[in-house]
């Protein structure tokens, strides 16, 4: 008993009044406090407390379980953007994010069936914040579009009419306002070269030739491309000034795939994805057609998707155990403009058509 | 026939309540306010909204206490707005006009917490719930009362 106590007994001290007539005869004049409010107040804070406790078990169970798309380690400096494909078949591809060394991250991309196929062939823009890649949703159908290079805000640049259609191998100009890809129709005899300025209006189509893998000269002011069968072309980024700069197969080409223009605009490094196997690379002006590396040299099946590194001095490309597009293993290698000093880089699984921040 | 039984049964029980607890709470709501008016009003309506409700409350008492501190409450609050608290009037009503002088001086949650706790014996979970407050605030509230109404007293008895 508190000592407060005993000066609060004395308010008892003073006579209280007979309130009951009163009480009897009053009309309230108010509500009063809900007889269970009591109650209800504790429900109600055992259900909030419940709710939180869900959303943070929600949110534990969620930072545990891989999200979609999973947040992608920035490939950063060296690093490197790749198509790969699932072990079995050549289904559901993504683009994952390859640092300079070797991490594996992804996919950048939420590419799953039935609504998406495959993610491939992605390009780099310019100024190294946005990926150009092909989304292919049916046999014969897909499209160029554009993300953020966390593969935020993906975009649909490119549509066709037509049902069979596919548009890939995209490839950015210098200066990153229009991007250059093949578009392959059903029923025609072979691809095609257009460009679409990068918010996808001003589609057109750059040559009537039939041509694939198409890339910019250093000032723009060009594309170079491959012809199945034929060889090498140049032609203005307007239509004009078409020429063959290589014909094929001879020598160091046959059946050229993936050209990729050198920073510095004095060759165009190319695959050939069959025997030699090997990158190779020419002067715009069709000379010095050479052996850049060989699958020989690596102990591998099949060469693809050179890139140049920024500076010109180095190439990186895709080594793979097997032929075709798609194989069971696929390492990156960098190697010098000139053949020397190729470095294995990482191994990713099966894959081709990537970009590198070299 | 059975309702008009019903009322009056309840109004026979809340009378016996009235009777055995009624100046208890009107003492307490005295303390608590320092006003003669205002406890009596309390208690009348609490007991008023009492009758009326009857079945519906189980705990009818413990209902009233809540009821009359609420009414109490509401009715300082209203006029604290109009003219704060004074000691004009408290030593009318002596021999308590001491102790109501010092209550005057704690804060409206500081008085009702020691009222209900020292003098009518609520638990402080209790307390909390009459007031509309929680639990260790009004643990703080009353370890508070206590200490300044100590002082205020012992410096009146000096």
């Amino acid at each position: 008993m508190s000592d407060a106590l005993i000066h609060l007994r004395d308010i008892e001290r003073v006579a209280p009044p007979d309130l009951w007539p009163d009480i009897e005869t009053r009309v309230p004049r108010r509500a009063g406090p809900e007889p269970d409010a009591g109650l209800r107040r504790r429900l109600v804070v055992i259900l909030v407390v419940l709710a939180i406790a869900a959303a943070a078990i929600a949110l534990a169970v969620r930072a545990f379980l891989p999200s979609r798309p999973p947040v992608p380690i920035y490939p950063g400096p060296g690093g490197f953007l790749v198509t790969v494909f699932p072990a079995q078949g050549n289904g559901n591809a993504q683009i994952v994010a390859v640092t300079a060394d070797g991490r594996v991250s992804g996919p950048l991309t939420s590419c799953h069936p039935p609504a998406c196929l495959r993610d491939v062939g992605p390009a780099l823009s310019p100024d190294g914040t946005k990926v150009a890649f092909s989304r292919v949703v049916g046999r014969m159908q897909g499209s160029i579009w554009v993300m953020d290079l966390q593969g935020r805000s993906p975009r649909q640049i490119t549509t066709c009419a037509r049902r069979a259609c596919v548009d890939e191998h995209p490839q950015w100009s210098p200066d990153g306002s229009t991007i250059v890809f093949q578009r392959r129709l059903g029923g025609t005899k072979g691809p095609g070269v257009f460009v679409v300025n990068a918010d996808g209006s001003g589609l057109r189509r750059v040559t009537n030739l039939r041509g694939w893998y198409p890339t910019w000269s250093q000032d723009g002011s060009r594309i170079a491309f491959a012809s199945p069968t034929v060889g090498l072309f140049v032609v203005n980024q307007d239509g004009s000034g078409l020429h063959q700069i290589l014909s094929c197969p001879a020598e160091h080409c046959h059946t050229p795939v993936q050209l990729a223009w050198s920073p510095d605009g004095s060759e165009i490094a190319f695959a050939n994805v069959y025997p030699p196997e090997e990158i190779a690379a020419v002067r715009p002006d069709g000379s010095g057609l050479h052996p850049i590396i060989a699958c020989a040299q690596l102990g591998c099946g099949n060469v693809w998707s050179p890139v140049w590194s920024k500076d010109g001095k180095r190439l990186a490309f895709i080594a793979q155990t097997g032929h075709g597009a798609v194989t069971n293993q696929a390492r990156i290698y960098t190697v010098d403009r000139d053949g020397g000093g190729p470095r294995e880089v990482a191994g990713v699984g099966s894959g081709y058509g990537f970009a590198w921040e070299g | 026939m059975w309702t008009m039984d019903v009322k009056a049964g309840r109004r026979v029980e809340l009378e016996r309540l009235y009777r055995e607890e009624g100046n208890r709470l009107w003492w307490a709501l005295l303390a608590y306010s320092g006003d003669r008016e205002i406890a009596s009003d309390a208690v009348s309506e609490a007991f008023a909204q009492a009758l009326r409700r009857g079945e519906a409350l189980t705990s009818p008492m413990a209902w009233i206490w809540k009821a009359a501190f609420r009414v109490a409450a509401g009715e300082l609050q209203r006029r604290n707005r109009l003219a704060p608290l004074s000691d004009e009037g408290t030593y009318e009503m002596a021999p308590a006009g001491a102790l109501l002088a010092a209550l005057k001086k704690l804060s409206p949650r500081q008085r009702g917490v020691i009222v209900l706790h020292d003098y009518a014996g609520y638990r402080l979970t209790e307390v909390a719930e009459i007031l509309g407050t929680a639990g260790p605030t009004a643990r703080v509230h009353l370890h508070r009362a206590r200490k300044r109404l100590r002082e205020l007293l012992e410096d009146r008895d000096e």
